[in-house]
């Protein structure tokens, strides 16, 4: 509607000049384009109103004009002297009686005629008595004996004339009076009278133009002074940069709904590729009761926790979007927990093989210089023994974690843990009699990986944490009955009965590191799933067994 | 009889030629090639089709355990004996779940390549022989690439004289028992008595039930079969 206001005066003139015109207005910044636009209308509004108000008032004034010229005839047609020297045919006493009225009106003229509608008196004495009235207007009056108002031109110009029949006692027309306003006195008028109109008119379009610029200044300044098409480009920039961060990022508003949520977060929550469809949601009906995203106005900001979002363990932050103090929101931006995990325990192993190596090279030459003395002496027996040793105790583990585990995925992860073990000055021992065929369908290699790693490091934790010179770790794992058994016992400090009834809620953690409180949940939940049981019992001296019995065949199957 | 084409994988020059000498000394390998380093082991596999690649994992240009991993990925028929330091079980530990068909530990015992070669030709013939195709077949197939050392699968560390004992603490009175007890009546760690208990189980000797006992918290009782033979 604006823009149709605007388009008529802007866009006059040639096809080339209405390019050119177009192209500037393109070119002009937002601010001008909306100054001038609003310029534009309010002054087209102004004409508009103006011309409205300009025509209006000269009607107005032609019809009181032309009243008053009637009248004014009207009344002289009626007087009594008037209306004898009319019949009398007496110009003189016409003229002694009529100039003191004139000098009394604001008339132009006034005029007096016969029934043959020629001048018997008329206040301009250039006019002679006896010429024919002009304007041809008389008919209706001496005609018909009709009062008119009338607009011609005659003997002295253009005017507005009242015009009234003169009756003698019989009620015969014998003559007419003319009142006669000259229209350019009207005019003269009309323009006092619309002056100061058109000065308020004035007035209100600076007003109009100031606003205009304060308004078109505001909404740049709103727009952080950034033109339509910038901000455009930035839109649709945050939107590339937002989706292709590597993190998930998701914000949600005060009541936690979500408002945006991007690629990496929807594929590590599993939700699927449409973002429409997930703004405005709940976030609490995507991810179940996860404490971090349940936070009030009043709870801080909180950087770098481990937390469990629909399985998936994530290291998550949450930042309060606050404007002006009031909380807005909160953006939630969390990365795999297992991804973080690799690269602190690769850099923490850097610095470690940077001191191995020192000592490696240290005792490989003396290995070197022993083999060197052997052959010298001619003992060949001795130095294949001494080169074979260097690898057999960690192929014999090798070979016996590969005969007894009969899944690729679990052996991969015992290795690890064994030498895991190593590294923190523990032992993990397998049981004798340990035996494996084939993993239970009812989880996945992963998750059962994710059973057996979790008890494996809550072992190693509390072996560390009790501190009592034990260090033995023994881990049992057998199907050859009807139930998978995996069982792990430490020799650490054990567990209190009151830690007990928690260790497998999440969160629960005998230690400040939230971390701990999530693997035991973790293999609780996914020992339920596959319909297992797990006990916990104190290991003789001292420390813990944690059985997991899990029927080989789900129970539909049987 | 098929041979069987190897290509060795190992940067250090005279180790490769001591391996390759040390492989055709079996009759049955033939074609032994040696790569030096990765890009040429990718062409010579997609040359040559070898049947088995000892395969080094420290190389000039890369990771042997990547070229395993492509080999998985592409699903190219050619097995893997995968070396690497004794130092790097790690990435042994890795080659184990891409399925290499043996792992062999620097320095290398050629003892135990020597198992493993002959354990490939197994498996090769066998592969070869049975062109139909069932479950025994395919089990056969699956314990010779992983588990051949199985076959002293069931015995499972079962002592006769601690199995009497732990069978003896039944025979006495028909009363339930736990690894708690079993273990503290024998004296013998509480993993030891579950194994025995299990085999029990196994056995039909003894049945395993949970039980919400006094506290709520879920136990693993164990209970004697009836009419089961405290004889062993």
């Amino acid at each position: 509607m604006y823009e149709n206001g605007g388009r008529g005066p802007v866009h006059a003139g040639s096809a080339i000049k209405k390019r050119g015109v177009r192209a500037a207005f393109k070119a002009a910044s937002f601010q001008t384009r909306t100054f001038l636009l609003l310029l534009m209308v309010s002054s087209g509004l102004s004409l508009v109103i103006g011309q409205y108000v300009y025509s209006r008032m000269q009607a107005a004034l032609y019809e009181q004009i032309g009243i008053r010229a009637r009248v004014q005839a009207q009344q002289i047609a009626v007087m009594p002297d008037v209306v004898t020297a009319v019949a009398a045919g007496d110009s003189a006493r016409l003229r002694a009686l009529i100039l003191p009225l004139k000098a009394g009106s604001d008339a132009s003229y006034i005029v007096i005629g016969d029934r043959s509608g020629r001048h018997l008196m008329h206040t301009d004495p250039g006019v002679r008595v006896g010429s024919p009235m002009l304007g041809g207007d008389n008919f209706p009056v001496l005609q018909q004996g009709q009062s008119e108002v009338t607009l011609e031109r005659g003997t002295l110009g253009v005017s507005w004339r009242g015009k009234a029949p003169i009756r003698d006692a019989t009620g015969r027309v014998i003559g007419v009076v003319s009142v006669g306003y000259f229209q350019s006195r009207i005019e003269r008028w009309h323009r006092g009278q619309i002056m100061p109109v058109f000065g308020v008119l004035l007035g209100l379009l600076y007003a109009l133009f100031c606003c205009a610029w304060l308004f078109s200044k505001s909404i740049k300044r709103q727009m952080f002074g950034l033109e339509p098409r910038e901000i455009a480009r930035l839109v649709l920039q945050q939107d590339a940069v937002f989706e292709s961060i590597y993190e998930g990022v998701m914000s949600v508003d005060a009541n936690g709904c979500i408002t945006a949520i991007n690629r990496a977060a929807r594929e590590m929550l599993d939700l699927g590729p449409n973002t429409p469809e997930l703004v405005g949601m709940s976030l609490s009906d995507l991810i179940a009761d996860s404490p971090l995203l349940l936070a009030g106005p009043e709870d801080p900001d909180v950087k770098d926790e481990i937390c469990l979002f629909n399985q998936l363990q994530v290291i998550a932050s949450r930042v309060g979007i606050r404007v002006g103090g009031e909380l807005h929101g909160w953006v939630i931006s969390f990365r795999s927990k297992d991804d973080i995990s690799t690269l602190s325990a690769q850099l923490s192993q850097i610095k470690r093989y940077a001191d191995n190596l020192r000592v490696i090279r240290h005792e490989h030459l003396n290995l070197v210089a022993t083999l060197g003395g052997l052959l010298h002496a001619r003992a060949y027996d001795e130095a294949m023994k001494l080169i074979d040793a260097q690898s057999a105790v960690q192929q014999q583990l090798l070979d016996y974690i590969t005969k007894t585990f009969g899944n690729y995925q679990i052996c991969g992860l015992l290795i690890g843990k064994y030498y895991r073990a190593r590294e923190l000055g523990l032992a993990l021992e397998f049981e004798s009699g340990c035996g494996l065929d084939a993993l239970p369908s009812a989880l996945t290699d992963v998750e059962w990986m994710s059973i057996i790693g979790n008890l494996l490091d809550n072992a190693f934790d509390a072996t560390l944490a009790a501190g009592n010179g034990e260090h033995d770790i023994v881990l049992y794992i057998s199907d050859a009955g009807e139930e998978l058994i995996i069982e792990v016992a430490d020799h650490g400090a054990g567990v209190s009965p009151a830690v007990r009834d928690h260790m497998f809620d999440r969160g629960f953690s005998t230690k400040d590191n939230p971390e701990r409180g999530i693997g035991l949940y973790l293999v609780n939940s996914y020992v339920k799933r596959a319909g297992g049981t797990i006990t916990v019992e104190n290991n003789i001296p001292c420390g813990t067994v944690i059985s997991v019995f899990v029927p080989r065949r789900s129970r539909g199957n049987e | 009889m098929n041979n069987i084409d190897v290509l060795i994988v190992e940067d250090e020059e005279r180790l490769a030629e001591i391996h390759a000498e040390f492989v055709r000394k079996h009759s049955r390998f033939r074609a032994v090639n040696v790569a030096s380093n990765l890009s040429d082991a990718r062409k010579l596999i997609q040359v040559l089709k070898p049947h088995l690649l000892l395969l080094d994992n420290f190389l000039p240009d890369g990771k042997g355990i990547e070229l395993l991993e492509d080999l998985v990925a592409g699903d190219i028929p050619t097995r893997v004996i995968f070396i690497t330091a004794a130092s790097d079980m790690e990435t042994c530990g890795k080659a184990i779940r891409f399925g290499a068909f043996d792992y062999i530990l620097k320095p290398v015992s050629y003892d135990r390549l020597q198992m493993s070669l002959e354990r490939y030709i197994r498996f090769f013939d066998s592969q070869k022989a049975n062109a139909q195709v069932n479950q025994h077949h395919v089990d056969e197939l699956f314990n010779l690439q992983s588990k051949d050392f199985r076959s002293d699968k069931h015995t499972k560390g079962i002592e006769d004289l601690t199995l009497q004992r732990v069978k003896d603490v039944f025979i006495t009175s028909a009363e339930a028992h736990t690894t708690e007890s079993v273990a503290r009546l024998i004296g013998i760690s509480k993993t030891t008595a579950r194994r025995y208990l299990e085999f029990c189980v196994e056995n039909r000797y003894l049945r395993a039930e949970i039980s919400y006992g006094r506290i709520g918290r879920p136990e693993r009782v164990y209970k004697r079969q009836d009419g089961a033979d405290p004889t062993p």
